[in-house]
């Protein structure tokens, strides 16, 4: 075989081994792709799986729905923890201890988690349509909400993988209600979380159906946690290992916070999502964590430290449509 | 000298990954503190300028993040990592249209080298410089085989998996690639004999 000439070889020779990495690009770059290691999975993985899909999409349309609910003119109820889900219950009880310092003071830049969600988002405004229609449809029961945001979830899944049809934004809310349905067995049986916070979410609702979540593990060891405030020295979230049960545990604590904004308890809603933040410092659910963080401040007309939210989020998802809906709601 | 590349692994178990059966149970933090090196310098070789590096080396992890549970382990882990690697590089070279765009001597950042004394970094560097300048003017096939056969010393087959290619394929880029940098390396010294 033809061999390389001799001044060709000494060159590779010499230059071979000189064009490594520095420990400081290994940092660099390792710094950069730990939130996404912690969150166990980025957006666009979600893809990947209809499942973890379906539980993104969930969220978005809690969070969602939160947005469109949400008007700082009305007023404000006492708080009070009857009909809270478990873990705002336990939060409105206890005293809470200031939270930990916050990742969102200095996001970590994550280039394709941060450009992936416009799709994703888009779809998620939509499926908040089928959301809130579903909501109007069903308000006598607290179980059409919940499937219809379940429902709105797997809208949003279907609509960001590539090789289903897009959602119609005009859906008639007995379709949504028949997919809420064919979805409910589903749900049952899988004994997915993703229908924890909704399920949660229509307690506020229909406060006379008291909805119970289907997995209480993340609300006890919340209740746990903040009983005994020693158990809070650690993230129940570890950075490096890969977790799916996380994301479950953090869309219970998304969709309790969701709840309390909704039921016009911005305190209670607050404390939620810096429970959130403790817990899940870098979570899967941090973005939306923001939005709800920032909607709380609003609501407690606390316009500098939302304002200051409100970049920490233009931060993580310039182009996310969602930006300019928390935006407007604020008056920002 | 001759091209340790085609020996046999019991000839040069250097040149041959140890990483033949990767446990399944493998997590992308192992990966990254295992092969960082070789993403990193192998998205520089194959291409990717200095301002594009973080961001390629960071989509292929997030790559790998993705894909690492159906990585079922029949191929090498280093073989794979070049396929995912290549793609990235490739494609945003095609996203930003420079795929073969720097020409020799342009003031690409010159890499961090540590050397026991300047001359010798220099040296270091402008060896660094002329093999990035060289390789660039290779088309992408020839570039893709000539830095996995001379610069990451893989064998034959491991070359064939990394690209997808018959073995004899193989051989027959590997001749054409060497070539083809011989004879770049040739245009470059006469440059450089008839410059002042």
């Amino acid at each position: 075989m033809t061999d390389l000439s001799r001044d060709a070889r000494s060159l590779v020779a010499r230059a071979r081994g000189n064009d490594g990495p520095s420990l400081q690009d290994r940092a660099r770059i390792r710094a950069k792709l730990e939130p996404a290691w912690a969150a166990g999975i980025d957006r666009a993985s979600a893809a990947s799986s209809p499942e973890l899909l379906r539980r993104w999409a969930t969220a978005k349309a809690l969070v969602l729905l939160a947005i469109a609910s949400w008007s700082p003119s009305q007023p404000q109820p006492p708080a009070s923890s009857e009909h809270l889900p478990p873990i705002a219950a336990g939060v409105a009880e206890v005293p809470v201890k200031p939270a930990a310092p916050s990742p969102e003071v200095s996001p970590a830049p994550l280039s394709a988690s941060a450009s992936a969600p416009v799709q994703l988002e888009a779809a998620a405004v939509r499926a908040s349509g089928q959301l809130a229609q579903a909501r109007r449809s069903t308000r006598a029961s607290a179980h059409g909400l919940s499937h219809g945001a379940e429902a709105a979830g797997n809208s949003v899944a279907r609509a960001t993988d590539p090789k289903a049809t897009l959602p119609n934004p005009k859906l008639p809310s007995a379709a949504t209600s028949a997919a809420a349905a064919k979805l409910a067995s589903a749900t049952n049986t899988s004994g997915a979380v993703g229908s924890t916070g909704a399920t949660r979410s229509t307690s506020g609702v229909a406060p006379s159906t008291p909805a119970r979540p289907t997995r209480q593990a993340a609300p006890t060891r919340a209740m746990v946690a903040l009983v005994n405030p020693q158990n809070q020295t650690a993230p129940t979230q570890s950075r490096t290992e890969f977790k799916p049960q996380a994301i479950d545990d953090e869309l219970a604590w998304i969709g309790a916070a969701q709840e309390a904004l909704q039921n016009h308890q911005p305190s209670l809603a607050l404390r939620l999502v810096e429970q959130h933040s403790f817990r899940f410092p870098d979570g899967a659910l941090t973005q939306e964590r923001l939005v709800v963080h920032t909607l709380a401040l609003c609501a407690l007309e606390r316009f500098t430290a939302a304002r200051r939210m409100l970049e920490v989020l233009a931060q993580r998802a310039p182009d996310a449509p969602i930006l300019a809906r928390v935006r407007s709601n604020c008056g920002l | 000298m001759r091209s340790t590349a085609f020996l046999t692994p019991s000839q040069n178990p250097g040149a041959w990954p140890a990483d033949r059966s990767v446990p399944m149970t493998l997590q992308v933090q192992q990966v990254y503190e295992a092969h960082f090196d070789f993403v990193w310098r192998t998205a520089r070789r194959l291409g990717a300028h200095e301002s594009q590096l973080d961001d390629v080396v960071q989509e292929v992890f997030l790559v790998v993040q993705r894909r690492l549970a159906s990585f079922e382990g029949r191929s090498e882990l280093k073989t794979w990592l070049f396929g995912i690697t290549r793609k990235v590089v490739y494609s945003t070279l095609r996203r930003s249209g420079n795929r073969r765009e720097v020409a020799l001597g342009e003031d690409e950042e010159l890499p961090d080298v540590s050397a026991p004394t300047a001359e010798m970094q220099l040296a270091a560097d402008e060896d660094t410089r002329l093999l990035y300048a060289l390789l660039r003017e290779l088309d992408e096939d020839k570039r893709a085989v000539f830095v996995l056969s001379e610069l990451e010393e893989m064998s034959g087959p491991e070359i064939a998996e990394a690209l997808d290619l018959q073995l004899s394929n193989v051989y027959a880029r590997v001749r054409a690639a060497r070539q083809a940098f011989d004879a770049a390396l040739r245009r470059y010294r006469a440059r450089e004999a008839r410059s002042p």
